[in-house]
């Protein structure tokens, strides 16, 4: 860090010095003045005779004291104009000092900026080319896991459509036969009732007789 | 004399129906020539008809009317009824019906095959087509040509797809 601040009384402070001056110089004057009242108050109890020459020796104590005062007030205000001119000569050095300081400490920070800016393009170029690397993987990753799921679910799909068509192709040609079946047991029973012989019927009886007797179906 | 009675009764009936009828007809005719006509007002109408229960009648052995009096004739027919009632007969699904020479002849030939007084009843189911289908101790067991054409069906659809195809 910088030490801005100067080894000089600042600004601020000397016009401080400078109004705590003035200010005793004004309570001198009225003390001064106060203290001619009193006197002239004694000096018109006291005798009119002596008043002339209170009043002179007042005069020249007043004179005396005003005196005294623009002395000090002018010397005083010779002080704060050195002090002024030497504060602004320090603050004019300061503030050239502080000028410079700041370039370079400017400059050190924006060398350190660029050097970090440099350094995090290529921490975050690196970072998006790892990413990149990586989401090019997840996603070539992600696509053959979803291609190979969708020929899954399509073979599902079509395995299941092939089910359904088998199933529906069987139950058509079961309702095809059986309808055949139907036909042929209905015309047989035509023919039959018409064509058949009590004679060939009763040998197809005594047949299904002999045959339930052979099996011991009765008993 | 019950079994002498039950026998010449059955010897030419071959259903459980029929001996029950030609029972009745036997019983109306024992008791009309021993109660004479006050007799008629209580008899059972005959289910026969009137050709078939004379010639039936006919056949049978005169003696066999000796045995019934005033007495038992009541009691005889009630054992007989009782006696063709236990005989288990022999259900015959055909397809069509039998005619009475068709009926007696299958009679026959159960007897030949089972035994004395075996006896069956004759139910029409026309979807057998033909042969017959037999129950038995309320067994069902079908030996029609219906059967064998479910038996058979893959063959017989094999044959006609192919006879199609042609």
């Amino acid at each position: 860090m910088l030490n801005l601040m100067p080894n000089h009384l600042s600004l601020e402070q000397l016009i401080f010095v400078l109004t705590v001056v003035i200010f005793i110089a004004v309570l001198l004057l009225i003390a001064f003045w106060l203290e001619h009242q009193k006197y002239q108050k004694i000096l018109e109890l006291n005798s009119r005779a002596s008043l002339q020459e209170a009043r002179k020796k007042s005069s020249s104590i007043i004179h005396k004291a005003l005196l005294h005062a623009q002395k000090i007030l002018g010397k005083a205000g010779t002080e704060s104009v050195e002090l002024i001119s030497e504060t602004q000569a320090v603050k004019e050095r300061l503030e050239a000092q502080y000028k410079s300081e700041f370039a370079k400490y400017f400059e050190a920070l924006k060398l350190i900026g660029e050097k970090a800016q440099a350094e995090n393009q290529a921490l975050i170029k690196q970072q998006a080319d790892t990413l990149f690397i990586k989401f090019e993987k997840d996603l070539s990753a992600f696509l053959a896991t979803t291609e190979q799921k969708s020929i899954t679910a399509m073979e599902a799909e079509l395995k299941n459509m092939r089910q359904i068509i088998d199933e529906y192709k069987r139950a058509q040609l079961g309702i095809i036969d059986e309808n055949i079946i139907s036909m042929l047991e209905r015309t047989l029973s035509l023919v039959m009732a018409k064509k058949i012989t009590l004679k060939d019927e009763l040998d197809l009886v005594y047949e299904a007789l002999d045959k339930a007797k052979a099996e011991k179906f009765i008993v | 004399m019950i079994k002498d009675l039950l026998d010449q009764i059955l010897s030419q009936t071959y259903t459980q129906t029929q001996a029950l009828a030609r029972l009745r007809v036997l019983k109306d005719l024992v008791l009309l020539q021993l109660f004479g006509h006050g007799y008629k007002k209580q008899a059972n109408p005959l289910k026969l008809p009137p050709n078939q229960q004379t010639n039936w009648l006919v056949t049978l052995n005169q003696e066999i009317f000796k045995n019934f009096t005033k007495d038992n004739a009541y009691q005889i027919f009630d054992e007989l009824e009782r006696e063709i009632r236990t005989i288990k007969p022999l259900v015959v699904c055909i397809p069509f019906e039998l005619p009475e020479e068709g009926i007696t002849e299958l009679g026959q030939y159960l007897r030949k095959i089972f035994g004395k007084n075996f006896m069956a009843e004759i139910k029409i189911d026309p979807s057998l087509i033909a042969g017959t289908a037999l129950v038995w101790n309320g067994v069902y067991k079908d030996y029609s040509i219906r059967n064998k054409i479910s038996d058979n069906r893959d063959q017989i659809l094999h044959i006609i797809k192919e006879y199609l195809k042609k």
